[in-house]
């Protein structure tokens, strides 16, 4: 019995968290230094790093590693909100897994070789299509159609609009998406904590630091508590998945649905502990708010999975 | 991450659900069920029975050492006692705080005479205890107490009142905190002294709750006396034994109580179903959330007791706030279900009634909401006082 990350998690934790600070920020974008989604960023990730292989099965020329494994990686990218397409190759990634044939075959090898990746889940906004070199359905198929990009809320996440009709994912490539944006969440959701309870320590007013008061306090606590919450349930979620555990479809609802709860709210209560600062677009606190916005629209809203949770407890109403 | 038993954890688990199956029979079947929390106050004797019927099998005080008469159970066989015990119905434990608080202090604090004295009368389930911490005006800040002990000869001489004592009128013995240094800073002048209760000195008064149960008292002590050598730790070193055990839960109980929750909330579910409720979406809804919440509480608690050799994390501070809060909104959606006879006293629906308004206490025993929020805050993320 041990619920958590592993020795080899835990230095892969530090791996990546060591490699971000060497490419180009969310920021860097924002202010026009660099661009979100570079290919030249990617490649690099693709060949010092390899994390779009992790989920690629070692006949394909990847580590067959798990989700567990991958959601490591996609909660430092969420922490540091770094601009890359990592999650839309992984969502692809996880499509292409689930199905068999030559095509998907090959397309599994030009992952693991640096391809980046997109899956259209909704044709309307696809995470990544623009710098996808592959395209792919829900069901893992591949598909070739005009990509047009779409601005979005939060810049730092480009979509595509793709001329194609959606096809439903089976519900294991479904929840194994959902847990890993949930991953992501949840790197992000702590940064912001952490963000607020550090500015909270030295932002002095009345005389004192405003993490003194209780006000403040209670904030940051009840944060503390939907993070750690939201932790929880993403390593099970993951976890489950892998294992193919009976409970693993409900632990992805509940997966996603508390990380993007957790990470609105947090991100929400940074700008209010920030004040004015935190309403101005020098400060970081806008970027985690519209993606803590955006990822809870992406892959059905916390309320839509607790629906689905609704009919796997009390049956469909 | 690995949530498998060992096969030595799961033989254990079998041991402990077929002695509870072989035992919970005769006369202590109808404790099935009976005298946990908001219904602490039914079959008290039968239920000291019972503890005598354990300690014959071996399942009192199994964390403890077994040189103090426990089985050195692991974490994790403690947690999986507790969990069999939860399952099988078994009648909430009238031992529970001579062998979850003052045990294992007198364990830590306490001289071999202590130890010899005191821990195999409760690993027996011959003698109970009952903790004397709060006070009319400790509360939240605990170390206020004014209870007075001084040294009169061989013995210590108490005055004072304690408040939300549970048992107080079922047990031999009462470990509370007293003032013996009234000119110390209120920490460093408190001892933890172990105190008789059948003495002309005390006297019990049952404290009615909004259930209209009686599961607590009012302790007064009217120049009660206990004798000189019984006092854990230092004198006047009282706050730390006091904080030492509260800190001896493992984090095993919560997943124990959680097998009471998913039965409670299947019960929630069962009676939205009859009700019609649960084809309302906004109830729905909230029962999808405290159902998630329920998940997320087990995988809280194993999280937390996977890295419990790791020191205290985050994580770790988050238990007491969320359960009782789920509890709460619980006997919230309970009420809701039942639409508009939440308002009448229906038999069928007393359980319900019942949850609804003990949950109300699970936000202030134990460290309030606000408690638990100032300590996350100070102790988890260190903010400032």
């Amino acid at each position: 019995m041990h619920f958590g990350l592993s020795e080899e998690q835990r230095q892969l934790q530090d791996a990546v968290r060591g490699f971000l600070g060497t490419v180009p920020t969310a920021r860097d974008v924002l202010e026009g230094r660099a661009t979100a989604d570079d290919p030249s960023t990617w490649q690099r990730i693709a060949s010092e790093q390899a994390w779009q292989a992790i989920l690629v099965p070692e006949e394909r020329g990847g580590f067959g590693f798990g989700l567990l494994d991958l959601g490591v990686v996609l909660e430092e990218l969420g922490r540091a909100l770094t601009p890359v397409p990592m999650l839309p190759t992984a969502f692809a990634t996880v499509a292409l897994r689930a199905g068999s044939g030559p095509a998907r075959d090959a397309a599994l090898q030009a992952i693991a070789e640096g391809a980046a990746a997109a899956c259209v889940l909704d044709p309307s906004c696809v995470p990544g299509a623009c710098a996808a070199q592959l395209l792919v359905l829900g069901d893992g198929s591949l598909v070739e159609a005009p990509v047009e990009a779409v601005p979005t809320l939060d810049s730092t996440r480009p979509a595509g609009r793709v001329a194609v009709a959606a096809v439903a994912p089976p519900p294991a490539v479904a929840a194994a998406c959902e847990a890993l944006l949930a991953a992501e969440c949840v790197g992000a959701a702590e940064a912001v904590l952490d963000m607020a309870v550090d500015y909270a320590k030295t932002r002095q007013q009345f005389g004192r630091a405003i993490g003194s008061f209780q006000a403040i306090q209670h904030k940051c606590a009840d944060v503390l508590v939907m993070v750690e919450s939201a932790r929880s349930a993403v390593l099970y979620a993951l976890w489950a998945l892998d294992a193919e555990a009976p409970d693993a479809r409900a632990a992805a609802h509940t997966a996603k649905a508390m990380a993007c709860d957790a990470f609105l709210h947090a991100a929400g209560d940074n700008i209010q502990i920030h004040g004015g600062i935190g309403f101005t677009w020098e400060h970081d606190a806008h970027l985690y708010f519209k993606r803590a916005r955006s990822s809870h629209t992406l892959l059905g809203s916390p309320a839509s999975h607790r629906a689905a949770v609704a009919d796997l407890v009390l049956g469909v109403a | 991450m690995n949530l498998t038993f060992s096969v030595q954890d799961e033989a254990f688990r079998d041991e402990a659900r077929t002695w509870l199956e072989a035992h919970l029979v005769g006369d202590f079947a109808k404790l099935r069920g009976r005298g946990g929390l908001g219904d602490m106050d039914a079959f008290v004797d039968e239920r000291k029975e019972w503890e005598r019927e354990l300690a014959a099998g071996g399942w009192t005080c199994i964390a403890w050492p077994e040189e103090h008469g426990g089985r050195g159970a692991s974490l994790y066989e403690e947690v999986i006692f507790l969990e069999e015990y939860a399952r099988a119905r078994a009648p909430g434990r009238a031992g529970h705080i001579g062998e979850g608080l003052l045990g294992p202090t007198v364990i830590h604090f306490g001289t071999a005479e202590q130890q010899a004295r005191f821990l195999p009368p409760i690993v027996a389930g011959t003698e109970f205890w009952c903790q004397g911490y709060s006070e009319p005006n400790a509360g939240s800040d605990l170390a206020n107490v004014k209870t007075r002990a001084e040294v009169d000869g061989d013995d210590w001489v108490i005055t004072g009142q304690k408040v939300w004592t549970s048992l107080a009128e079922d047990s031999e013995w009462c470990f509370a905190l007293c003032r013996t240094n009234a000119d110390a800073p209120k920490h460093q002048g408190i001892s933890c002294l172990l105190i008789p209760m059948d003495q002309p000195g005390i006297r019990v008064v049952p404290i009615q709750q909004i259930t209209g149960r009686s599961e607590f008292a009012e302790v007064f002590f009217d120049e009660a006396r206990t004798p000189r050598d019984h006092v854990v730790g230092p004198v006047d070193g009282g706050w730390k034994v006091a904080m030492g055990t509260l800190a001896f839960e493992r984090g095993a109980s919560t997943l124990g109580q959680q097998v009471g929750f998913v039965r409670e909330l299947e019960r929630v579910c069962e009676v939205a179903k009859q009700t019609g409720a649960a084809r309302r979406p906004l109830i729905r809804d909230r029962i999808a959330e405290l159902w998630m919440r329920l998940q997320v509480m087990r995988h809280n608690a194993l999280r937390t007791l996977s890295a419990h050799d790791t020191g205290l994390r985050r994580e770790a501070f988050v238990t007491k706030i969320y359960w009782a809060t789920w509890h709460r909104d619980l006997g919230d959606l309970a009420m809701d279900v039942l639409g508009a006879s939440a308002a009448l006293a229906e038999p069928e629906h007393a359980d319900l009634h019942a949850l609804y308004l003990w949950s109300r206490s699970d936000t202030i025993y134990a460290g309030t909401n606000q408690i638990q929020r100032n300590l996350i805050a100070r102790r988890a993320l260190g903010l400032p006082r």
